[in-house]
């Protein structure tokens, strides 16, 4: 180990810094010089950026370094970070990024131990590599995983940010809109103007997911608007509740109502005979 | 008909033997057919290299536990009284919408190369059972046939259950492969099925599965020998011209006598979310479909209640043998047939316990 004065560290190569988060540095211990040394190869600065950085704020003119072997020195690098799976997505791009630099000097499958701890590191990052920058965004932020951007790949960047910027929307929201929308597009073949109009008309609904529901679903709509039909005609303010299956799924139709007079129960029989007369029009719905 | 030893050498990349396994007869006709490939031997399926955790692989193995079970049927859906064995466990035809896809991804195909406790067990089962019909197949978690030719492992199976008038054992496949079993004897009731989707539809999703084409030749091969035959329609899929093209792929049954045909079955395609993340650039994706009670998604009740109408009906006219449904709901049942699959006079065979009723 020796020291380095903190400009002739700044100095050195940054492709290894990777890290934006990790834990702060204690002000008090890097005064009584408490810390791990820096990790420096050849020109890199391997790890310790984060020191190097409170160093220069703490007012400290120089840090203890080890110089460690070419090989396996990204490996050193995320041991010293010691944050196997909480990597952000970025950092996790960043660290793909360098080893693809790095090559036959490093062992892959530690490298996707100490970042994920499963197998599964590079795999995962070929997958979020394809994806077109403003979903990579979207999934650093939160607001994507991985195998909804996939599916939603297709969709253009403007349609995703009408969608992102509407507020009001759960997470779960978001994820229903952009694969219907990215199902319809694929179903329809519309060009990325038309989806992106479209995108603009269902995001004007009260109820956008609903809204594009219907769109997605024409058939489904048809049947739920012949028996919301059905009902006006023949249950409106009669106090009887009509219900079908959900998704027009199953045997029974359900209906309800309460009384509490005999005229009261009288109204509401009549009604139900009235249901049987229009009972071919609900199953055919069936 | 397939030329199936090339065929073998371009899905069959590495073989994998468990320890133990050595001496049993499929080990041994295999390793005459495989003479190119080395047969490693491991202690378990967690010895075989990580690359190697693929469909390419075939990992022989013995079974321990339940060989035999009943078919696990679909939560709220009725189940056709089917059991199942396990022979053939993967497989590398590589159909689109295979429901393995969503938990099969990484595993070697397993064969099970001891037979012979399976048999045992169906034989008594069919003892216990005496009077009832027991249906009872192997091409549940994998294509019964794909393999059968490199392993034989059919026909202990039809040998070996064919004194009982009781079972009924069939073997499910979208290959041809039946040559090897035509000239066994007895034959008892064993049944040799396939698996039916038009050309068009074959072609592009069910992979490297033998033509529509050889496979009907193929029944009629299994049939002119003295097996039963069985057809599948399952899955069938919707589109705009589905009646052009299921109606002509029906009525190219038209050959077949009704006393050749044990049972034909009909199911519309479905799928499971997972599977669904797997398949997700599929056209028949974007038609509508709804989640059902047993968390599949099929499509709209009413939809299938016609398709499948119009299909059975078909089926009815061209073969003279009434098709049952797999996995369905009670609701459709009775939309389809206005009644319970117990109280369909032709279905009697499948659904209930004489075994008389599946006699041809
Ligand atoms: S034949 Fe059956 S088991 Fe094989 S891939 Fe096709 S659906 Fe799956």
């Amino acid at each position: 180990m020796r020291y380095m004065t903190l400009p002739d560290i700044a100095a050195l190569s940054r492709r290894f810094d990777v890290f934006e988060t990790g834990p702060a540095c204690d002000s008090q211990l890097l005064k009584a010089r408490l810390f791990t040394p820096l990790a420096v190869c050849g020109d890199d600065l391997v790890w310790g950026f984060r020191f190097l950085k409170a160093a220069g704020a703490e007012g400290i003119s120089e840090l203890p370094v080890v110089q460690i072997e070419p090989h396996g020195r990204l490996l050193v690098a995320l041991k010293l970070e010691n944050r196997t799976g909480r990597y952000s997505w970025k950092e996790r791009y960043s660290i793909y990024t360098l080893l693809g630099e790095l090559g036959e000097s490093e062992d892959a499958e530690s490298i996707s131990l100490a970042v994920s701890g499963n197998a599964g590191f590079f795999a995962m990052m070929k997958r979020y590599a394809c994806l077109p920058g403003h979903l990579k965004a979207a999934i650093n932020e939160g607001r994507l995983d991985l195998s909804i951007a996939e599916k939603v790949c297709t969709l253009p960047e403007a349609a995703c940010d009408l969608v992102f910027s509407r507020t009001g929307l759960s997470f779960s929201m978001v994820r229903e809109l952009l694969v219907n929308l990215a199902e319809i597009r694929r179903r329809d073949g519309l060009a990325a103007g038309e989806i992106t109009a479209l995108v603009r008309d269902v995001l004007a609904a009260g109820d956008p997911v609903k809204a594009l529901f219907l769109i997605r679903n024409p058939e489904l709509s048809g049947l739920t608007g012949r028996f919301e039909a059905f009902k006006d005609r023949y249950t409106a303010q009669t106090g009887v509740s009509l219900k079908a299956p959900l998704y027009f799924e199953g045997d029974g139709y359900t209906v309800s109502f309460s009384f509490s007079t005999k005229a009261e129960l009288r109204r509401k029989r009549e009604t139900i005979e009235r249901l049987e007369e229009g009972c071919d029009e609900l199953e055919d719905l069936l | 008909m397939t030329n199936w030893k090339t065929f073998y050498n371009r899905i069959i990349r590495q073989v994998y033997l468990e320890r133990g396994a050595e001496g049993f007869d499929a080990v041994g006709i295999a390793r005459r057919e495989l003479q190119n490939i080395d047969f490693r031997i491991v202690s378990d399926e967690s010895e075989i290299p990580e690359e190697h955790l693929k469909g390419t692989t075939l990992y022989l193995r013995r079974h321990r536990g339940h060989q035999v079970g009943r078919c696990p049927g679909s939560h709220g859906h009725l189940c056709c009284n089917y059991h199942t064995i396990d022979l053939y466990a993967g497989c590398a035809l590589g159909c689109s919408y295979c429901i393995m896809r969503s938990y099969l991804n990484f595993s070697p195909v397993t064969v099970y190369v001891d037979p012979e406790p399976a048999v045992q067990l169906v034989r008594e089962l069919a003892l216990q059972k005496k009077g009832e019909t027991l249906r009872i197949g192997t091409g549940e978690v994998g294509d019964s046939l794909l393999y059968d030719p490199l392993f034989q492992l059919s026909e202990p199976f039809i040998r070996g259950l064919s004194d009982l008038d009781n079972v009924h054992f069939e073997m499910k496949s979208k290959t041809d492969f039946v040559d090897h079993l035509l000239d066994i004897e007895p034959k008892g009731n064993a049944v040799i099925g396939f698996s039916l989707n038009p050309p068009e539809i074959a072609d592009l999703e069910e992979g490297i599965a033998s033509a529509v084409q050889a496979r009907i030749a193929a029944a009629k091969r299994v049939v002119e020998a003295g097996y039963r035959t069985s057809f599948h329609f399952d899955p069938v899929f919707r589109q705009a011209n589905w009646r052009e093209l299921y109606f002509p792929l029906i009525d190219s049954l038209a050959g077949f006598r009704k006393e050749a045909i044990a049972w034909i079955s009909v199911g519309t395609f479905r799928y499971t979310p997972p599977l669904k993340d797997k398949i997700a650039d599929r056209p028949y994706l974007y038609e509508e479909f709804v989640p059902s009670a047993d968390g599949k998604h099929r499509y709209i009740q009413r939809v299938r209640a016609q398709m499948y109408r119009e299909l059975i009906e078909r089926l009815r006219a061209v073969t003279g043998v009434t098709a049952y449904l797999c996995m369905e709901s009670a609701a459709i049942w009775k939309r389809v047939y206005g009644r319970m699959p117990d109280e369909v006079e032709e279905l009697k065979g499948v659904f209930d316990d004489d075994p008389a009723r599946l006699k041809g």
